[in-house]
Parts: structure tokens; C-alpha cells; sequence
């Protein structure tokens, strides 16, 4: 393999918005399937498991008097599993089926200040793991894009460039 | 709805924070398997000695040492002195 190889990417426009909606998809698109599966792990798996130790209220958008829920803008990068929370209107909500009318909606602050009494700092890690999930799928989405970012230095590790000749001794 | 590990320890929710970030960001910047094993593996330990040493640090505020913020000092300027001189021999 020499050191200038580029690395084929079959589209990258929709394999990043592949992989921006479902973490490792868009690499599985581009036939990329041990990274795919690397990816879906660990980020889904970050994201289930902040959510389920948040009670599942540690994902939602909130934007009115008390203010906007910035980590939202990290965990959107989750992709479609975060999208559920922009559905914020009850007349919408009342469409969906019972089990999953609450599903990321933003609670109330009576239920906060519950939450936080009942749970302590563990929401707090709940909701760290559901950011840090969004913000590395950036970096996946970046990935599907243009490549690895230090795929040139792989390439010379690979096969550095050859010595120049030797001047002959006089 | 109460989550499965309600009473975990805050400590266990390091491990699978450190090996998840460092595998991405080590497979986000290589392609081949053995340089993101190699690299995702010096991540997790510089993450690990990173938090360790901020750890410990805290630790010491908190057993309040006399004169702590002396033997900081005389400390970092120990390592500095050490870095330079490895540096130049």
C-alpha cells in the first residue's frame, strides 16, 4: 500500500447523515462494519444507560421561563433517539400510545426537585453519559465524512517514504 | 420508573465512560484495528492519570496538609526541574 492511497468513502454527505441519525449506520453503509458495530455500542450504549439511570428524564428540550436546556444540544447528536424530545406539544403527545407519552418530555419542577432529592448526583452522571454519547457521535459523524482523522499518518507508518541514495564517498 | 442500578457507587461510573470515549475517539482518528487498540489503550491511561492526579490532589486539600500549597510548589518545580534536565541529557 503506498503512503498517498486515499481511502474510499462511498458517500459521504449521506453516509454522515447515516451516521448522524442512527450511531454506526452510516459506516455500515460504507461497508465499514467493525467501526459500526464499535460505534453503536459504545454510544447507544452510553446513551440507554444515562437515560435508564436518569429515570429517563434527563433527556428533553426545554425552552420557556426557566430557561433552555443546554445539554440538549449535546445529546442531539445521538441522533434519532434524541428526537422524540422536540415533540413538545401535549396535543401531538396525546397521538402516541400510553407507555410512551412521557417518552423525553421535559418535567415538571416539582418533578426535577423529586428526581434530584430521590437520586443525588446520579442524575448528574445520567446526564453526562447522555451528553458525552451525542458529543462522540459527532466525531463518528466527522469520521463517516472525510475518513479518520490521521489517516496519512497511518499511511506513512505503513510504509515510510524511502531514504534518499546514499552520495557516494569520495 | 426507578433505575436498575439505583444505589451504584459514583466511582462505577467512570470505567464505562473512559473505555467508550477512548475506543471512539481512537477508531475516529485511525483505521486500522491495531493502532486504535494501541491508541485507545494510552487514552483510557492518560484519562485514568489525568482524573487520578486531580483526585489526589483534592485528597490532599481535604486532609488539610500544613503548608500544602508549599509542598505543591515545591513539587511542581521539582517535576519542572526534572523535565528540563531529562530534556537536555
Amino acid at each position: 500500500m503506498s503512503s498517498d492511497e486515499k481511502l474510499e468513502l462511498r458517500h459521504p454527505a449521506k453516509a454522515a447523515l447515516l451516521a448522524w441519525l442512527v450511531p454506526g449506520l452510516g459506516h455500515w453503509y460504507q461497508g465499514r462494519m467493525g467501526k459500526s458495530v464499535l460505534y453503536a455500542i459504545c454510544i447507544l450504549g452510553l446513551f440507554v444507560a444515562g437515560s435508564q439511570q436518569g429515570a429517563w428524564q434527563v433527556v428533553y428540550v426545554r425552552w420557556d421561563r426557566e430557561g433552555f436546556y443546554w445539554p440538549y444540544l449535546a445529546q442531539v447528536g445521538t441522533g434519532v433517539v434524541a428526537l422524540p424530545a422536540l415533540i413538545r406539544s401535549p396535543a401531538v403527545r396525546a397521538w402516541f400510545p400510553e407507555a410512551v407519552r412521557r417518552f423525553e418530555l421535559a418535567p415538571t419542577p416539582e418533578e426535577q426537585d423529586d428526581l434530584h432529592r430521590t437520586f443525588g448526583k446520579q442524575i448528574d452522571m445520567a446526564m453526562v453519559y447522555t451528553m458525552v454519547a451525542g458529543l462522540l457521535n459527532f466525531l463518528v459523524i466527522y469520521d463517516a465524512f472525510a475518513g479518520p482523522a490521521l489517516w496519512d499518518e497511518e499511511q506513512r507508518r505503513k510504509s515510510p517514504p524511502p531514504s534518499p541514495p546514499e552520495t557516494p564517498k569520495e | 420508573m426507578t433505575p436498575l442500578f439505583a444505589s451504584l457507587n459514583m466511582h462505577w461510573y467512570l470505567p464505562p465512560l473512559v473505555i467508550a470515549v477512548s475506543l471512539v475517539y481512537s477508531a475516529t482518528r485511525y483505521e486500522d484495528w491495531g493502532l486504535i487498540w494501541r491508541h485507545a489503550i494510552r487514552w483510557a491511561l492518560y484519562i485514568l492519570a489525568f482524573l487520578g492526579s486531580a483526585y489526589l490532589v483534592l485528597f490532599l486539600i481535604s486532609i488539610e496538609i500544613p503548608f500544602f500549597w508549599l509542598v505543591l510548589v515545591v513539587l511542581g518545580l521539582a517535576f519542572v526541574f526534572y523535565r528540563t534536565g531529562s530534556a537536555r541529557g
